[in-house]
């Protein structure tokens, strides 16, 4: 059963789905669903013995185009809608064991391409007004699926968070006549302390109002809303920094870096969002090694972040684990 | 099977093939013909960087 619930003090919706309860859950590698299927072996979510990158509708999606009638009813405080939208998992690669930061530079340009692709085709539906892709990588964000693989779901609303920033974003147009991520690039580049990666197209930077200790956001030069406004230079120059990106992480500490990574584009209503500005968010949870950023009280309850440590020294340290990205190896780190 | 963005851009022909699984779900596999290792295409799409620019990228 899945359906949407508005929350009136808040003024979002939220999603349940119940059959998700049951979903797979960190099996053996021998049984991943991710897998390709092995001849006479366990029969996974891909017929095939091979793939280059797979999308497929999710198996327990919390939203879906044609959904079931809601759980309950709704009422003049409590408006309750069906669950409809699309949830798709996109795999990255037919390797059980890797990562996006141990594919080739290359198979994260396929990548990039697929999301592109997905991007277009989901934003055309009728009930997609947001599509949004992301990947939840690692137990510690609480991934039930160890096979490296994103997911991309088109909400029938713009979300809450995206909402923010479209209207922050608006607001410093209206204000200033600029573009709000257009002046913080600038203000980065020229500052330089917190930038920790760049190339042509795109600048990485921890930022100056960074909520988590290793935060970083990848804010694309020039101005534009979303995957398919870029040139295939851009294109390849993203997948650059998202490489460099993730393989700085698992330099920091030496192990596979968990983090939430979100691609924030304009909506796909058909609205005008020329105020907005494409960019990629990491979410890292770790803050040492060892220690994880938990939200607690304050980030839950009160929506404030506290942030144990300084953007500009974390900025440091995490650009000096950034390598530069060579294309043409094709090699696979694990 | 359908052809998908960046075709005759530079860049490697990219595919799709679509399918059903036994649920109705659908399932597509995107497959890209010829590696591609950059190549001069994509950077003559770039403007000239100037020296400081130049210095600052890492990636």
């Amino acid at each position: 059963m899945s359906e949407l619930r508005w929350n009136p003090l808040l003024g979002e919706w939220v999603a349940t789905a119940t059959h998700r309860q049951g979903r797979t859950f960190l099996p053996p590698a021998d049984f991943c669903p991710l897998c390709p299927t092995k001849p006479g072996g366990f029969p996974t979510e891909v017929p095939e013995e091979t793939y280059d990158i797979v999308v497929f509708e999710n198996r327990f999606p919390s939203l879906r185009p044609a959904p079931p009638p809601p759980a309950v009813e709704g009422s003049g405080l409590y408006p309750v809608s069906p669950g409809a939208g699309q949830c798709e998992v996109i795999v990255y690669t037919p390797h059980h064991t890797s990562t996006l930061a141990d594919e080739p530079v290359e198979q994260v340009y396929k990548l990039v391409r697929v999301w592109a692709d997905r991007f277009a085709e989901l934003g055309a539906e009728p009930y997609a007004d947001y599509v949004f892709i992301f990947e939840n990588k690692g137990e510690a964000i609480g991934v039930t699926l160890h096979h490296p693989h994103g997911q991309i779901y088109a909400y029938p609303f713009t979300p809450p968070v995206v909402a923010r920033e479209l209207e922050q974003s608006r607001s410093h147009m209206e204000r200033t006549g600029r573009c709000l991520v257009c002046d913080i690039t600038g203000e980065e580049r020229r500052d330089g302390r917190r930038v920790v990666a760049e190339n042509d197209s795109f600048v990485a930077v921890i930022p100056f109002f960074a909520r988590y200790p290793y935060e970083v956001h990848v804010y694309s030069v020039r101005h534009l809303q979303a995957l398919t406004d870029m040139s295939e230079a851009e294109l390849r120059d993203l997948a650059s920094v998202l490489k460099a990106m993730t393989s700085a992480f698992d330099r920091l500490f030496g192990l596979s870096f968990p983090y939430m990574m979100v691609l924030h584009q304009r909506p796909t209503d058909g609205g005008s969002y020329e105020h907005y500005h494409f960019h990629v968010e990491f979410y890292p949870p770790l803050r040492t090694a060892v220690k994880l950023k938990y939200l607690a009280g304050s980030e839950a309850g009160a929506g404030v972040f506290i942030n144990d440590t300084l953007a500009e020294e974390k900025a440091a340290e995490l650009r000096s684990k950034v390598e530069p990205v060579v294309w043409g190896e094709g090699g696979r780190a694990a | 099977m359908t052809e998908g963005p960046g075709q005759g851009e530079g860049g490697g022909r990219m595919r799709e093939r679509r399918t059903t699984l036994e649920d109705g779900r659908y399932l597509i596999y995107y497959t890209f013909d010829g590696e591609d290792g950059g190549g001069e295409g994509a950077a003559s799409e770039r403007p000239e960087p100037s020296e400081e620019a130049e210095a600052e990228r890492n990636v």
